[in-house]
Parts: structure tokens; C-alpha cells; sequence
């Protein structure tokens, strides 16, 4: 076993520059979907990198600092809905990105459609949302979802298929 | 922050008005031109109108509405041209490129290119020009060819100049046949066609992820036979086709092919034609025959799902030969097959019909006669 | 079909079949009763179908990344402990923490998914290409009328043919996935 120097602070100052870079826009997906507002994900996306960044040693390995990070992020989601008790959430906090020469019939279709699956995930428990983020969006392996929510595989794959049942029925109601 | 539903139709109106945003392209810097030596074009002007570059997400969005000015300086008339437009190639979204079939451009005279095309280059910002523009190929009245072709513009071109000639024989010969009014009849039927042309909107993923889906996807769906469309002095037999389908989706077709032409080939294309559940068919494209289906195809009409695939057809409707030449279907061999009024009608005949619509028929027929000059 | 296929799984089931999320017999009992029986392979249709939906979640809203990194790091400079006088010795058990690593990702090898996937898509009102949450595309000029705009769709390429209206000349903008 070889001892090493601890690395200076610039060195400390581009890695975490590099993990921050590699990792923002992933972090803020997970949080802004299970929160539904990009206010507060900034918020909980900050808190998050600051939280991982506070325990610099484990930003030596890249994969695992990656997985360790999506766990906060997801933990301090949850728990964020959980304190301020919102199981409600608002879509379409920001106009979409104006796409050009998009008509506004396109621009209102695409809107739509975001509004339609935004409002499905308010019929998900917490869990159960982070749960299908995590799995369908994210594409995690359900253990790693298992990891991140902080629950066992089983009780996972319990909250995957509730959502998935869920959500299916929903959009079953929504068709003409 | 958020806005409400009710807000939302006002945001949405104003989006619009919002599409003219980020920096104009600075024309010094933004844009490169990088011809060989021996170019037989030149660039005379480069005109980057109103592109505007503007950062997106991780990206910078390249939004080229740029116009350059080429000249032919080769003693041959130019057929067709095809640019590579290039922001970069690390990622999907940062290459394109722009054709323009259908050319007469004699020696020495010049030609304007429209270059109108977003791209996107992941940030940060690299050190030196955003864009770099080169020839892919140029193709003359001869079928001869220059250019790198890494874009296979050449088969692309000899195709297009070859249904230039096919379509433009077509209708001379209505001319000679009838006379202009006889010719009128042939060109408002063609513009029949392409208005009434059933037209599908696609979707196509070769996500890898899709080889799970596509494992199981295959309990769900069927495969099914494409009928082969025999078409008269095809130079290849297609033996069988066929395509697994779930509901609207369908992969792209698994093609066998017999070559009874003793030439090598190189490249072979096969139209396919879909019908849904009414009965109605459709072109869903002209897909290369490759031994494995490499696309998943969604299609939809207007912004609905195409519901259900009730069967399918193909048809040879390219092959290319290791020393070049290339073989396309006769017109009347496609309207005897009833094809004409599912396929797109080809680029000069478009451009024909156009002039017809825009400038009548005498301008239609002085350009005719042009080419038997 | 034989009578140990016959009984319909339970919706759950066949969600998380579609996910692939079973495990291997619980997959070749589906797997057997779907051969025989429509209803339920309409039904992981639609389950498989959901997913592509929900990966639509995954589009992000506007947002200044350099802000919010900016942000972040302001932030953890504000929490920055003083550096200590002295070196601060520590043991290099990141090689070993790393094969730890590497061998626990090594379960997850087979079930990890791709890059997102390149789509093309095409309608009369343009190209596109998307990589994930990026798009590219192509512009054709919003006074075409319909019937104007020819398009092509290979799985590597996504054409648009029309008559440009500034040069009155046919013109293809082509994108590329790869």
C-alpha cells in the first residue's frame, strides 16, 4: 500500500470543475422531474453537488462518485417533497424553447404533450416517480434505482410497475 | 416560478416573436470555405444573411441562412452539386449537407447555393471557424464526377440526372406528340400527383438500446412478407423481403436479392410501400438492402401513430454497379406498376412543374428545348 | 397452449416485462404465454410504448448552465475548510476502492443501457435529428406549402427536398445521425 501527497487546492478546484461540468445536467433532469419546477431544482441541484463536493475523497473514482451523486440528488428530491409536503407540482414553469420557423400549433403540440406526462407523474407517490425517472428516463438497472431511492430491488420493482400501471391508465383516460 | 396553463397559449403566441434570438454569425470568423487546388468551382461570394449562433442547453446552436455565390470554371456544364456543411463530427446534429440537382450551369457562369441549416456544436466553444464548408462532389453533363465523395453524392447525383433525363424525355415527347397542349395535360398531371401523393411522416431510432426492445418487441410483433414488385429489365431479381412490424412500428426490411446482371454490385435500394389498416399505401422510403435490419421506423399521418401495418411491398428502385454505372426503373415500368402516384416525383420533374406553375407554359417549353440543343 | 401458460399474468408482470426487469423464469413463463395470447402482448405493447413516451421526460427545460455551475462553486468555496499547515498523508486504497468498483459495475455490465438514441424524424414541416436532449434542424422555408417538401428517412440520414424560394432552384438539405 502507497501512501500519497494530498493533491493541491487548484487540482481539488478543476476536479470538482470537472465533476460539476460532467454531472450538472443529468443531476438537475433527475431533481427537476421529481420536483417539477426548475426554481427549486437549481436549489436542490446546488445543494446536492455540495453535499457530494463537501467529501472530496470520494471523487477519486469516477463511476462511483457518479452513482454516489445521483443518490443524493434523488435523496434530497425526495425529501424536499416530503418537508414541504407537495404533492402537487406545477409544469411548464419557463415558455418551451422557441424552435425556429416552429409553428405555434407545433410549439402548442410539444407543450402539450409535456403538460399531459407532467400531469401524470401527480398521480405517482415520490418514490414512485423518482423510481420511473430514475428507470425510464435515467435508463438505471433497477438495482442501481434500488440504490438510489434507498429501498430493496423487490420494493423497486414494486413502485416501477405501480407507476408504469399507473401511468398507463392515465393515458388510456386522456385519449379521445 | 411557473406559469400557468391560461398563461401559457399568451407564452406560446409570443414564441414565435421569440425565434429570432442569439448573436448574428460574425462573417470574418464564423464560416470556411475549404476547396481543393483543382476545384472546378469557385467560391465568388459568401453571404451569411441573417445565421445567428446561440447557446442551448450543453450546445451552440449554428443557425446557417447563408447564400454563396459559385462559378464553374471547368469547360463542362455543371449537373448537380452537393456541399458538406460541417459544424462538427463527435456528435449527432453537427453535420449536413446541400444538394442542388438539376443544374444547367454552363462554363464559366455562376450559380447560387441557398445554405439553409441549423447545427450544433457541443460547447465549449472551440478556437476557429464554427463552420467549415467543402465539395463533396460536383457532377457534369458528361456523368463524369469530381469530388471526395464521402458522402456518396456521386450515386446520388447520377441517380437524379438520370430521372432528369427519364422525366425530361417524358415530356418532350408529349410536346413532339401532342404539342403544347398535349404537353400542358402531362405537366398539370403531374402536379396532380404530387398534391394528392398519400404522404406519411416518419420516425426513424437506431438506438442499441433497441436490440433489448427489439428481443422482445419480437413476442409482440410478427414479421411480415413483403409482395415483390417485378419490374421489366431489372438487373437484379429480389428474391424475398421482409420486415418485423408492431402496431405502426416496423423495422427496415431484410432484402435478398439475386443479381442476374454477371456485373458486380455495390449499392442496391429498394422502394417500400406500406398500407395500414384501411387499406391505404404509402412509400415509407427507399431503403438500402442490407443483410440487417439497422432502423426501427415509427410512422404517423399528420401528428396520429399509423395504426397498424395490414402488409407491405417492395420494389428495385436503385442498384449501382462496381464500375459505376447505375440502373433506375423506366417511367412507364413504374406506371404500369401503379407507382407513380405513390413515389415523389423526381427533381427535375419538380422543377419543371414548378416552372410551369410560376411561369406558364411557353417558358416550359422554351426550357425543354433547351436540352435538345 | 399448454395449461401452465394459460393463466394471465398480473399487469405488474407484464410492466415490468416490458422493462425487462424480471428475472429469467419469471421471463420464459410471459415469454410462453405470449405466444398464445393476444390480449396480453396488446398489452406489452402499450407498456413498451409508454416507455418511449416517458422518455420524452427526459427533455430539459431552458437553462444557464454556466450560471448554475457558477453557483455550485461559489457555493462550495463559501464551505471550503482552511487549508491545513501541514501535507495531509493519506493511503491510496483508491486503486482497490476502483476494482471494487469496477467489478460491481461488471454485474450491472449487460443491463446497462446505450447512449441515447439518434432519431431522425421527418415531416413535411422539416427534418430533425435528436441525440438525446439535443436537436438539429433543418430549416425549410415555413412558406412552403406542404406538398412542396419531399422528404427521405434512412436510419443514418433525414432528407428534405424543396424549391428554395430566394433561388427558385431544387434543393435538399440532408442530416446525419453518424
Amino acid at each position: 500500500m502507497e501512501l500519497e501527497r494530498a493533491p493541491s487546492l487548484d487540482l481539488v478546484r478543476d476536479r470538482e470543475q470537472e465533476f460539476v461540468t460532467a454531472n450538472l445536467r443529468r443531476v438537475f433532469l433527475v431533481i427537476y422531474r421529481i420536483v417539477g419546477n426548475a426554481a427549486d431544482a437549481q436549489d436542490l441541484t446546488q445543494e446536492a453537488f455540495v453535499k457530494a463536493l463537501t467529501r472530496r475523497e470520494q471523487l477519486k473514482d469516477e463511476q462511483k462518485a457518479a452513482q454516489w451523486l445521483g443518490r443524493i440528488a434523488t435523496h434530497t428530491a425526495i425529501d424536499f417533497l416530503r418537508q414541504r409536503k407537495r404533492a402537487q407540482f406545477c409544469e411548464l414553469d419557463a415558455a418551451p424553447e422557441p424552435r425556429h420557423n416552429d409553428s405555434p400549433e407545433r410549439l402548442a403540440l410539444r407543450a402539450e404533450k409535456r403538460a399531459y406526462l407532467n400531469d401524470g407523474l401527480r398521480l405517482l407517490t415520490e418514490r414512485e416517480r423518482a423510481a420511473l425517472i430514475l428507470r425510464d428516463v435515467e435508463g438505471l438497472p433497477a438495482a442501481e434505482v434500488a440504490v438510489q431511492i434507498g429501498c430493496s430491488t423487490a420494493t423497486v420493482r414494486s413502485h416501477i410497475a405501480n407507476a408504469r400501471t399507473k401511468f398507463r391508465k392515465y393515458m388510456r383516460g386522456r385519449q379521445p | 416560478m411557473f406559469i400557468r396553463s391560461s398563461v401559457l397559449a399568451a407564452c406560446l403566441a409570443a414564441a414565435s416573436a421569440l425565434a429570432q434570438t442569439g448573436e448574428p454569425l460574425d462573417p470574418a470568423s464564423a464560416l470556411r470555405f475549404q476547396l481543393a487546388p483543382d476545384s472546378p468551382l469557385a467560391v465568388l461570394a459568401t453571404n451569411l444573411g441573417d445565421s445567428r449562433v446561440e447557446t442551448r442547453g450543453g450546445a451552440m446552436v449554428l443557425d446557417l441562412r447563408a447564400t454563396l455565390t459559385l462559378r464553374n470554371n471547368s469547360p463542362k456544364s455543371v449537373r448537380g452539386v452537393t456541399l458538406l456543411v460541417l459544424a462538427q463530427e463527435l456528435t449527432a446534429g453537427g453535420k449536413g449537407s446541400v444538394a442542388v440537382p438539376s443544374l444547367n450551369v454552363a462554363p464559366g457562369a455562376s450559380f447560387p447555393v441557398r445554405v439553409n441549416l441549423r447545427l450544433l456544436r457541443p460547447l465549449p466553444a472551440p478556437v476557429g471557424p464554427l463552420v467549415q464548408l467543402g465539395l463533396d462532389g460536383v457532377l457534369f453533363s458528361d456523368f463524369s464526377f469530381f469530388g471526395p465523395n464521402r458522402l456518396e453524392s456521386r450515386r446520388t447525383m447520377v441517380v437524379w440526372e438520370m430521372e432528369a433525363q427519364r422525366d425530361r424525355q417524358h415530356f418532350q415527347a408529349a410536346l413532339a406528340a401532342n404539342g403544347p397542349e398535349g404537353l400542358r395535360q402531362q405537366i398539370l398531371a403531374s402536379l396532380a400527383r404530387q398534391q394528392s401523393r398519400p404522404r406519411l411522416e416518419a420516425q426513424v431510432n437506431r438506438a442499441p438500446t433497441r436490440a433489448l426492445s427489439a428481443a422482445v418487441s419480437a413476442l409482440t410483433g410478427k414479421s411480415v412478407q413483403l409482395a415483390v414488385l417485378k419490374l421489366p429489365e431489372a438487373p437484379l431479381e429480389l428474391v424475398s423481403a421482409s420486415s418485423h412490424v408492431s402496431g405502426g412500428e416496423a423495422h427496415s426490411p431484410h432484402i435478398e436479392y439475386s443479381n442476374r446482371s454477371g456485373r458486380p454490385v455495390r449499392h442496391v435500394e429498394v422502394g417500400w410501400l406500406v398500407r395500414d389498416a384501411g387499406g391505404r399505401e404509402y412509400l415509407a422510403g427507399s431503403v438500402p438492402a442490407s443483410a440487417a435490419p439497422d432502423g426501427v421506423y415509427r410512422f404517423f399521418q399528420g401528428r396520429e401513430p399509423l395504426e397498424g401495418i395490414s402488409g407491405m411491398r417492395g420494389f428495385l428502385s436503385q442498384v449501382e454497379f462496381s464500375d459505376g454505372s447505375v440502373w433506375i426503373p423506366a417511367r412507364r415500368a413504374l406506371a404500369d406498376q401503379g407507382l407513380l402516384g405513390l413515389l415523389p416525383v423526381s427533381p427535375e420533374e419538380q422543377r419543371l412543374s414548378e416552372l410551369y406553375r410560376t411561369r406558364g407554359l411557353q417558358a416550359l417549353v422554351e426550357e425543354l428545348a433547351r436540352f435538345l440543343r | 397452449m399448454s395449461a401452465l401458460f394459460r393463466r394471465h399474468p398480473s399487469e405488474a408482470d407484464l410492466a415490468l416485462f416490458a422493462g425487462g426487469e424480471l428475472g429469467p423464469v419469471a421471463r420464459w413463463r410471459i415469454e410462453s404465454h405470449l405466444h398464445g395470447c393476444a390480449a396480453c402482448r396488446d398489452l406489452v405493447g402499450e407498456f413498451f410504448e409508454l416507455r418511449s413516451q416517458v422518455m420524452d421526460l427526459g427533455e430539459l427545460p431552458p437553462m444557464d448552465w454556466q450560471a448554475l455551475s457558477g453557483r455550485i462553486h461559489r457555493a462550495v468555496e463559501a464551505g471550503r475548510e482552511r487549508p491545513r499547515a501541514l501535507p495531509m498523508w493519506r493511503p491510496a486504497w483508491s486503486a482497490a476502492l476502483a476494482m471494487l468498483a469496477l467489478a460491481a459495475a461488471g454485474i450491472y455490465v449487460w443491463q446497462q443501457p446505450a447512449a441515447p438514441a439518434a432519431v431522425l424524424d421527418a415531416s413535411a414541416g422539416g427534418v430533425e435529428v435528436r441525440f438525446g436532449d439535443q436537436q438539429a434542424l433543418t430549416l425549410v422555408n415555413a412558406a412552403q406549402p406542404e406538398t412542396q417538401v419531399q422528404w427521405q428517412l434512412t436510419a443514418d440520414t433525414a432528407s428534405a427536398r424543396y424549391v428554395d424560394p430566394q433561388t427558385g432552384q431544387i434543393t435538399v438539405n440532408n442530416v446525419y445521425s453518424q
